[in-house]
């Protein structure tokens, strides 16, 4: 104990103040922003292969077709809101890549390729949308909540960042039971600057929690800069401050991505103890359809990213590269449409949830209060029902 | 008036409820024993469950998790940071792993900052999810209410806070025999449960607590007293002030009273008030928190929804002041069993 606490007392006779800058952390990248390995990068290049990355080119263009319907369906008024993907799809499938299904997902709500990469499939994602009787939410949350108990993805919730101590937790759960899985976090830089995140991976950090920090560093919190958001090194310097092994990466890397994933589980697992993970990337859409990001970005920034810095594109001169695009990026691009497009006809005909659902989940089971507020409603809806278009519920 | 809880015996603070077991072999415990106990019980028989919190490992700043990290380990019991947050951000997703955790405050003054974490997730998780996940095997304990000399910072009642948040319970045992039965049924119970323990009957006096593993059930109000002409409503420490104030009424105006004691705030058992203020016609509640908006408030409004015809007399309150809890007016602010007389005397005579 003594020792511990002298450890940290290391005298100097020279005056000097730590300037912020002192760590800089780079940004791993294996192929560059042509899709080429970079010279050094041949190490890494034997931890992919063509099918996994040609699985991760087709998840991401599911991730980027269902984004555009939905967009455009809410702007038609079919749903009520939707958040797009677009330019963190990389980060999305490399990170879920890299992972199994006993590892469970804390996502915030930008993660619709970790979704689908662990087998969520766009039907599913369809009913949540349009919160009918066969959303595994029960229609109680908007649009983009996904969860899904059986794929170890805890539901999308609103609040930011109060997913991150939560995985801290799980994390210790896990450790606690011997698994060699991990608890895997996602959050954006705006939410990184959250009270919870700093709760989160200070209680990590001391209890061992066999926890992945994810930061998606997308540059944007709806319209705020990374220069309102932070006067730090971005992220990944936090987490060295907590005692946290930490890694920026090029999330718009595949590769890159999914290799340092790997890398993090492994050393999660030896610690145990947290890693934290930056990815660099760009969030290239509106926040959300409540948003219009033309108001404070400009253009020339926007087709930076859509052009030169695009996961998909990467991945895609990378496979050309490497002679293993043996498919019609058109073609799977329209195929892929077409799913979605059928998936959305069924789930818009799908009935509500039975008005009764609302009173379910409050607690285990009913209370005495709740089965009378229930009667309450009952006996309303028998005079009034009709207004309130009881006949779309099933 | 806390250092007389010892030396006025209490018979209602110190009783049994009729759902504990007879003639079973008990130990004198004080209600910080009975919590240390049931602790240990659940520790033994659930070989994952968990304690954490801010200086749990070296037994609690008031001696509740005293032995327990030697008995069942560091990594059962630990300390957490100095982080409130964290500590119940760290709970709902260790609970929604199915572990059995239950996270400590410090002082019941200092859950604001895990409010979010309370109120919008673990709250919220089963409902929201559609029932796919849940943190039902949560439990958080923090130490409550007045003891003296707390002021503003270490003697609040916040359970009206969160009684307004659907999708958790608020227990508050009176003493030492329902700490430990309510406890045991609040970290069993498959749905977040937070714990109020009335701090100033930690150390106050001893009674005999059951050896064994029981069980007091949740959201059932208990009649620690049979009367006729008021109902007299509290829980907690608020016992003690009702115990005196309704022997000098019982004796001063020739009445006998009903006194309730609430044990869980949430889910109500309205069934056991709405029953007795039909019979009394009268009612009284006790609570230490504020007046406006306290629980009293819906509890009022409650009984005149569904006692209305039977009442003879408006529904009484004895509570804090709307002030923050201060120091050295403690004595005037605090409702004790003077201003509990003075109520319950002003309603059995309107």
């Amino acid at each position: 104990m003594l020792k511990a606490l002298l450890r940290s007392m290391s005298y100097s006779s020279s005056l000097s103040f730590t300037h912020p800058h002192a760590l800089s952390i780079p940004t791993f990248q294996v192929i560059n922003e042509d899709g080429l390995p970079n010279s050094s990068s041949s190490q890494y290049l034997s931890s992919v292969n063509k099918d996994l990355l040609i699985r991760m080119y087709k998840t991401m263009i599911e991730v980027q077709e269902f984004d555009t319907l939905y967009y455009d369906l809410q702007r038609q008024g079919l749903i009520s809101f939707y958040m797009q993907n677009s330019g963190e799809e990389g980060l999305q499938v490399a990170t879920a890549a890299a992972l199994d299904l006993n590892d469970w997902i804390f996502p915030q709500y930008r993660e619709l390729g970790v979704f689908f990469w662990r087998g969520f499939d766009i039907q599913q994602a369809s009913h949540q949308l349009f919160s009918n009787a066969k959303d595994l939410g029960q229609g109680k949350q908007m649009p983009v909540h996904y969860g899904s108990k059986d794929l170890n993805i805890m539901t999308v919730r609103s609040p930011l960042a109060t997913q991150i101590p939560q995985a801290a937790g799980l994390g210790y759960g896990l450790r606690l039971k011997n698994q060699s899985s991990i608890a895997v976090c996602y959050f954006g830089d705006g939410a990184a600057s959250e009270g919870d995140t700093h709760a989160a991976m200070n209680i990590a950090s001391t209890t061992k929690s066999q926890t992945l920090f994810v930061c998606r560093n997308n540059k944007y919190a709806i319209s705020t800069n990374m220069k309102d958001q932070y006067g730090s090194d971005g992220i990944a310097v936090r987490g060295v401050a907590y005692g946290i092994h930490s890694i920026r990466v090029d999330g718009n890397d595949v590769i890159a991505t999914y290799i340092a994933t790997q890398e993090a589980k492994k050393l999660i697992l030896a610690g145990p103890q947290p890693v934290l993970m930056e990815c660099m990337t760009y969030r290239r859409g509106h926040h959300s359809t409540s948003d219009d990001a033309s108001r404070y970005r400009n253009k020339e920034e926007l087709e930076h990213y859509q052009k030169n810095n695009n996961p998909i594109i990467r991945l895609e001169k990378f496979l050309k590269h490497m002679g293993w695009l043996d498919f019609d990026p058109v073609e799977i691009q329209k195929e892929t449409r077409d799913r979605i497009i059928k998936a959305k006809d069924v789930a818009k005909n799908e009935k509500l949830p039975k008005w009764e659902v609302m009173f379910d989940g409050v607690y285990n089971e009913l209370t005495p209060e709740l089965k009378k507020q229930k009667g309450e409603l009952k006996k309303f809806l028998e005079i009034y029902g009709d207004k309130y278009e009881i006949n779309k519920h099933s | 008036m806390f250092s007389r809880i010892n030396r006025c015996f209490s018979s209602l603070l110190f009783s049994t409820s009729p759902e504990v077991p007879t003639g079973l072999p008990a130990t004198k415990r004080t209600m910080l024993s009975a919590i240390n106990n049931a602790l240990d019980t659940i520790l033994t028989k659930d070989q994952t469950a968990c304690i954490f919190g801010e200086d749990v490992a070296f037994g609690g700043v008031f001696r509740c998790t005293d032995g327990l990290r030697a008995k069942h380990g560091e990594s059962r019991v630990f300390n957490t940071p100095l982080c409130e947050q964290g500590i119940a951000g760290f709970a709902v997703g260790l609970a929604s792993y199915g572990v059995t955790t239950i996270a400590e405050i410090q002082f019941a003054d200092y859950i604001f900052p895990a409010f979010d974490q309370i109120v919008n997730e673990a709250a919220k998780l089963r409902y929201r999810t559609g029932g796919q996940f849940n943190c039902g095997s949560l439990t958080i304990r923090a130490p409550y209410g007045a003891v003296g000399h707390g002021g503003l910072y270490h003697s609040q009642s916040p359970e009206a806070y969160f009684a307004h948040t659907p999708g958790l319970k608020i227990v508050i045992p009176r003493g030492p025999v329902q700490a430990k039965g309510l406890l045991l049924s609040s970290i069993r119970d498959p749905n977040p449960v937070l714990f109020f323990e009335p701090k100033a009957m930690y150390r106050a006096s001893s009674c005999d607590v059951p050896d064994d593993d029981y069980t007091i059930p949740l959201g059932k109000a208990e009649i620690v007293k049979h009367g006729r002409e008021v109902t007299i409503i509290g829980f907690g420490l608020q016992l003690l002030s009702l115990d005196k104030a309704v022997t000098r009424v019982e004796k001063e105006l020739g009445i006998t009273c009903e006194i309730i004691d609430l044990r869980t705030i949430m889910p109500l058992d309205m069934e056991t008030i709405e029953k007795s203020v039909k019979k009394t016609g009268r009612c009284v509640i006790a609570h230490e928190a504020p007046r406006f908006g306290g629980i009293g408030a819906e509890i009022a409004a409650k009984i005149q929804e569904e006692c209305f015809l039977h009442l003879e007399a408006p529904v009484g309150r004895v509570c804090g002041w709307d002030t923050p809890f201060p120091l050295i007016f403690e004595k005037f602010y605090y409702p004790d069993e003077n201003r509990a007389y003075e109520e319950i005397k002003r309603i059995v005579l309107y």
